[in-house]
């Protein structure tokens, strides 16, 4: 489904040059899970971003379905992100200011027409997601755990076939992070693929491939040693 | 229907920064247009005090000195540019960009005679006649009866005669007094009766020589010529009776402001006349005119540059305060040019509704209250007018857009747009 060909980015922090991805290859095919972890500032976050297309590789190729990803202008990476990727954080990147429904019903919006059709799913996410008694609260007044409900809800209103999940439990506490992770993972079973940046062992172990980013390279992981975190 | 959507919330969202930016562009405008009412004011009471108060000197144009001279043929060579003035150039210059009105002084080109009975003593003199409009003479002559005379005058009839004021003094002083005659007054010479012999003078006779009745009417300091002034009618009359070729000794050529009075003096010099002119009134006119211009545009400049300094710099942050949620939007699918579309056409209409509300409220207020003051004495104009309403209200549309698309560059930048 999804087919990353030899990624380098390079950065300039300070005037210095920082290469964050050197040459990185990675496939996800449908319904896969693919946990990437490694030490903070060595590109996990990038990654998921290129991948993404909201930035451009220096060089390197993605290829989205068989097709490769044009980042040109921006209008091919933004109709696959609002199609075809739910993105989840570790900062839920809500509008704290609007409701609980506009929030949700955002990348429908986005992608044109927000119809019955959608209008029903999005209910049927809150019920879901136990979200129903705050359709109309502002997003800003949930707990942690809500606020991430309702961003994975987001992420799945457009019906997306891969899931770009940036550490989406390290802003939780112990609780709240295993039902976190729980939903995500009952999500990737209907059939979807993850790629989830974490440092949850658990998760890791649970993935379908294992990655440690390093230096740039993107290494197979055996998921027993997590010194670095 | 989504996006629209979006775009309406683009709009509400944030409306306090949105409202700031409203009240700057309001505020800037109103300022502008008041400032440039108040300059416009200062322009139009400088021109109606100063520049049409103080109207431009009239240009005397003299055709250059030629004598005529044979060539080895036995031939008179031709009159070169601007030794002679006649109909065709006459006609050129009324044609001149600026002229107004020319005053032509067509000079006698046939002998002429002039006999007069003074104190019982009858004098003769050969003359030259100068024939002149009543309109050059009418400042000297205000009587509707001369006025008729001269307008109106046919073959027979008296024919009215202005004695120019030089002439009146050149005989006191240089044919009375050395002469031992008795000196004249203007009173002695109104009235005068006086025969004019065209065609005829002690040097030359033409076989039909005419001899026409005039009397004096008048005297004028408008010819400075030793000669006698006549109604151009019979001046041109008499010329073309014995074929002579008209010709104007001067032209006088009235320009439509100070600054024509320049070019046309400019024109005619190089048409290669003599011309005399007070150029100096004109000149410090319209330097007094040109530095008032140029503060006065300074001033607007430092306006304007303080007006789209306060709208860029509100439509920046009211653009930057609204970056994550812009980062949001493009994490979940909308592209770089529909944010920025977004902004772009919200920074267009709260400019265009500013600017139209900014125009509404001192077109009908400050016009108004500047109206109903005593000032009628120094304020002439109390609307912008069309093509000034259109240039603040265009300002108050792109100005915003244009620093609004600034701040829509940092969307570009993936540096800027990093998601954490």
């Amino acid at each position: 489904m999804l087919v990353v060909e030899n990624i380098s980015k390079k950065f300039y922090i300070g005037g210095k040059e920082k290469k964050v991805l050197d040459g990185v290859n990675l496939e996800i095919k449908k319904g896969e899970i693919v946990a990437i972890t490694g030490k903070s500032g060595e590109g996990k976050s990038t990654l998921l971003n290129i991948i993404s297309g909201l930035i451009k590789p220096d060089s390197g190729k993605v290829y989205f379905n068989g097709r490769r990803v044009i980042f040109f202008l921006d209008i091919h990476p933004a109709y696959l992100r609002n199609r075809n990727i739910g993105f989840v954080f570790q900062t839920f990147r809500l509008l704290p200011q609007e409701s609980v429904w506009y929030n949700l019903l955002l990348p429908a919006m986005i992608k044109g027409f927000v119809g019955k059709r959608i209008k029903e799913r999005a209910l049927k996410l809150l019920k879901d997601f136990d979200l129903g008694d705050f359709k109309n609260m502002k997003a800003g007044l949930l707990s942690g755990g809500q606020k991430q409900r309702l961003a994975i809800a987001r992420a799945l209103i457009n019906d997306p076939s891969l899931i770009l999940a940036d550490e989406p439990v390290a802003n939780l506490d112990l609780e709240t992070a295993k039902e976190i992770e729980k939903i995500l993972l009952d999500v990737v079973s209907s059939g979807k693929a993850m790629v989830i940046v974490t440092h949850q062992l658990e998760v890791i172990k649970s993935a379908d491939k294992r990655f440690e980013l390093k230096a740039g390279k993107l290494e197979s992981f055996d998921g027993k040693d997590l010194s670095f975190n | 229907m989504g996006k629209i959507f979006l775009l309406i919330k683009e709009l509400f969202g944030n409306v306090f920064i949105n409202f700031i930016v409203f009240l700057v562009i309001l505020f800037a405008s109103f300022l502008t247009s008041t400032f440039v009412l108040v300059l416009l004011n200062v322009d139009n009471y400088f021109n109606r005090n100063f520049v049409k108060s103080i109207p431009p000197d009239v240009i005397k144009v003299t055709p250059k000195t030629y004598v005529a001279t044979l060539n080895i043929f036995g031939l008179t060579s031709r009159k070169p540019k601007g030794s002679y003035i006649d109909d065709d150039i006459l006609n050129k210059v009324r044609k001149l960009d600026g002229v107004v009105e020319v005053e032509p002084l067509l000079v006698s080109r046939i002998p002429m005679q002039v006999f007069v009975s003074i104190f019982g003593i009858k004098y003769g003199s050969d003359l030259i006649c100068i024939g002149v409009n009543y309109d050059l003479i009418a400042g000297d002559i205000k009587d509707r009866r001369v006025k008729r005379m001269w307008n109106n005058w046919k073959t027979g009839d008296d024919i009215p005669v202005v004695i120019p004021e030089i002439l009146y003094h050149a005989y006191n002083s240089s044919i009375a007094e050395p002469n031992s005659l008795p000196k004249v007054t203007r009173e002695m010479v109104l009235g005068v009766k006086l025969r004019i012999n065209f065609g005829k003078s002690s040097l030359k006779s033409y076989a039909d020589t005419v001899s026409e009745n005039g009397v004096v009417v008048g005297f004028t300091d408008k010819v400075a010529n030793i000669c006698l002034v006549l109604p151009i009618k019979v001046m041109r009359y008499y010329n073309e009776k014995f074929n002579a070729h008209s010709e104007y000794i001067h032209l006088y050529v009235k320009t439509k402001d100070h600054n024509s009075l320049l070019s046309v003096s400019k024109k005619l010099k190089s048409m290669g006349f003599v011309v005399e002119t007070d150029k100096n009134i004109s000149e410090e006119i319209l330097k007094l005119k040109k530095i008032l211009g140029f503060v006065g545009n300074m001033l607007i400049l430092v306006i304007v540059i303080m007006a789209v300094t306060s709208i860029g710099f509100s439509s920046i942050v009211a653009v930057s305060s609204r970056y994550e949620y812009y980062k949001t939007l493009r994490i979940l699918g909308a592209s770089r040019f529909f944010i920025a579309f977004s902004i772009v056409f919200k920074f267009a209409l709260i400019g265009l509704i500013s600017g139209l509300l900014s125009l509404f409220i001192f077109e009908r207020g400050i016009s108004f209250i500047i109206s109903s003051l005593p000032l009628k004495g120094y304020f002439g104009i109390f609307s912008l007018g069309k093509k000034y309403n259109d240039l603040i209200l265009l300002g108050c549309v792109f100005l915003p857009m244009v620093f609004s698309l600034l701040g829509v560059l940092r969307l570009y930048d993936h540096h800027k747009l990093l998601v954490d």
